[in-house]
C-alpha cells in the first residue's frame, strides 16, 4: 500500500463513488485488473461507500413500490439487455436486424422517460469511411415524447440502414446520447484485440467513449450505444471512429489504432 | 469488527445475476433486501418521500433493464445498485432545478433530524449506529466533502467553490472520508 500514489488513491474514491469519466474509468479497470493491491484497496473503500448508505437513518419505500415498479417491468418496458463485459470495459449491446426491428416494433427500453436536454427534433448519420466522416442530419418525429419513443425511432432507421451493403455507419441521437452503429467487418488484429467506438464532438475537440464492441467485432455487425454525459456543441459536426488495442492496453482515443472513420474532423 | 461481515454480499451478487437473466423471484428478493436503504438514500438527496419514490422505480427498473451488466470483480452488488439510485436520484434533483431545497451536509438541522430518524428507528443495527457516530468524529474538510460528493448532486468544481478549496482538495478530501470511515468500520 506504501507503494500507491496519491493520485491513484484519489481515483479510487471517484470510481467506486462512479465520478470518474468513462475514459479514466476504463484506464483505471485496467490498473486494477494489473494490482492486487490497487484491487484491493479499492473494495475496501466501495465497502466502506456501502455502509455509509447503509448508515442512513432508514426509512421503508411504500408498500406500492414494488408493485408500480412490477407492472413497468411486466409491461415489457424493459426487458434485461445482455451486456457481456469483456474487461470489465462498458460494451456496445449487439442488435442482429431482427432485434433491432423487433424493438423498433414493439420494444420498449428507458420507458416513460423523458430527457430533460433541449429536445431536438434530429438525429445524425455519420458514414463511417476512410475518406469522408460527413455528418448529416435526419429528421426524428419523436411522437410520444420520451425518449423511449425516440430510441424505437432510431432503431427503425438503424434496421433500415443494416438493409444496404457496403455501407458502415453511425447514428446518433444528440438528444437522448443513444444510438447505433453499423458496421460489416473490421481488420483482424491479433488474438484478443479490442475494439472501442468513440465520438468526436467536432466544435470543441472533445472525444468520449461510447463503448466496446463485444464478441468477434471483426465480423462486424448492427450495435446500440450510448455515451454517459456531454452535450456535443454542434450536431452537425460529429464524427465516430473505432479503434483497436491490444490486450491489456489501457483504451485510449489519442493511442489506439483507428480501423473504422475518423479520428480528426 | 468488520462490519462487512453481517451483510451477505454474495447473495446479492448472486440475485443479481440471476435478475439479469430474467428472474423475477431474484428481482423480488434483491429488492426487499435494498429497497430500504436505498430509498432512505434517495430521500437524504431529494429531501422528501414522493420524489424518492419515482426515483427508486425508475432505478429498480433500470436495475432490472442492465443487471445483467453487473461485474462482480468491479464493485459490490449493493454499491452498483446505489450509484445507479444515486444518479438517478440526483438526475431528478437536476431536473426539478431545486439543488438548493435539499439537505445539504452542511447543513447543522441535518445532523439532528439525522438522529431523531435514527432513534426512531426500531431496526438500526448496531455497526451502523457505530458508522454513523464514527462519521461524525472524522475531519471536517473530508467529511463535508464526501458528504457533498454523495448526496448534493454537486460537481467537484462546485463542491470546490463551496468549500472554499481547490478542486485537487476536494479529490484528496473525498479519499480521505471515504478511508477515515473504511478506519472506523474496521476498529
Amino acid at each position: 500500500m506504501n507503494d500507491m500514489s496519491d493520485d491513484l488513491r484519489d481515483r479510487a474514491a471517484l470510481y467506486v463513488l462512479g465520478q470518474l469519466p468513462p475514459d479514466e474509468r476504463l484506464g483505471f479497470e485496467s490498473a486494477m485488473d494489473a494490482d492486487r493491491e490497487l484491487a484491493a484497496y479499492t473494495r475496501s473503500l466501495d465497502e466502506a461507500y456501502a455502509q455509509r448508505i447503509r448508515a442512513l437513518p432508514q426509512l421503508g419505500p411504500p408498500a406500492r413500490l414494488l408493485g408500480r415498479i412490477e407492472s413497468q417491468i411486466g409491461r415489457g418496458a424493459a426487458a434485461p439487455v445482455p451486456q457481456a463485459r469483456p474487461g470489465g470495459a462498458r460494451t456496445l449491446w449487439w442488435l442482429s436486424a431482427a432485434a433491432a426491428a423487433a424493438l423498433a416494433l414493439g420494444g420498449a427500453f428507458y420507458a416513460g422517460r423523458r430527457t430533460a436536454r433541449p429536445r431536438l427534433p434530429l438525429a445524425v448519420l455519420v458514414r463511417l469511411a476512410p475518406d469522408s466522416g460527413t455528418a448529416t442530419t435526419v429528421q426524428l418525429h419523436d411522437p410520444v415524447g420520451d425518449d423511449n419513443g425516440r430510441f424505437v425511432e432510431l432503431a427503425g432507421m438503424a434496421e433500415a440502414l443494416w438493409q444496404k451493403p457496403h455501407e458502415d455507419y453511425a447514428l446518433y441521437d444528440p438528444t437522448t446520447r443513444q444510438g447505433f452503429v453499423g458496421i460489416r467487418r473490421l481488420p483482424p488484429g491479433p488474438a484478443r484485440t479490442r475494439y472501442s467506438l468513440w465520438l468526436l464532438d467536432g466544435a470543441s475537440g472533445r472525444i468520449r467513449f461510447a463503448g466496446e464492441i463485444p464478441g468477434d467485432a471483426t465480423k462486424g455487425g448492427l450495435f446500440a450505444f450510448s455515451v454517459d454525459s456531454g452535450a456535443v456543441t454542434d450536431a452537425a459536426d460529429v464524427r465516430f471512429f473505432v479503434t483497436a488495442d491490444g490486450p491489456g492496453a489501457a483504451l485510449n482515443p489519442d493511442t489506439g489504432r483507428v480501423v473504422l472513420g475518423q479520428r480528426h474532423s | 469488527m468488520t462490519v462487512q461481515g453481517t451483510r451477505d454480499t454474495s447473495e446479492e451478487a448472486d440475485l443479481l445475476m440471476k435478475a439479469g437473466t430474467g428472474d423475477t423471484e431474484a428481482f423480488r428478493r434483491l429488492y426487499s433486501l435494498m429497497a430500504r436503504p436505498l430509498f432512505s438514500m434517495s430521500v437524504r438527496i431529494l429531501g422528501n418521500e414522493s420524489d424518492a419514490e419515482d426515483a427508486v422505480q425508475e432505478s429498480f427498473v433500470k436495475i432490472w433493464t442492465h443487471a445483467g451488466a453487473y461485474d462482480p470483480r468491479r464493485s459490490l452488488p449493493f454499491t452498483w445498485a446505489a450509484t445507479i439510485v444515486r444518479r438517478t436520484s440526483i438526475d431528478s434533483l437536476r431536473r426539478r432545478g431545486a439543488r438548493a431545497a435539499a439537505p445539504g451536509a452542511d447543513d447543522p438541522g441535518l445532523e439532528v433530524a439525522v438522529d431523531e430518524t435514527v432513534r426512531a428507528s426500531a431496526e438500526g443495527h448496531e455497526a451502523e449506529e457505530q458508522a454513523r457516530r464514527r462519521l461524525r468524529l472524522a475531519p471536517d474538510g473530508p467529511r463535508r466533502a464526501l458528504e457533498l460528493a454523495l448526496f448534493s448532486g454537486l460537481t467537484h468544481s462546485e463542491i470546490s467553490g463551496k468549500l472554499k478549496v481547490p478542486p485537487g482538495t476536494v479529490k484528496t478530501w473525498i479519499r480521505r472520508g471515504l478511508a477515515d470511515l473504511k478506519e472506523a468500520l474496521h476498529e
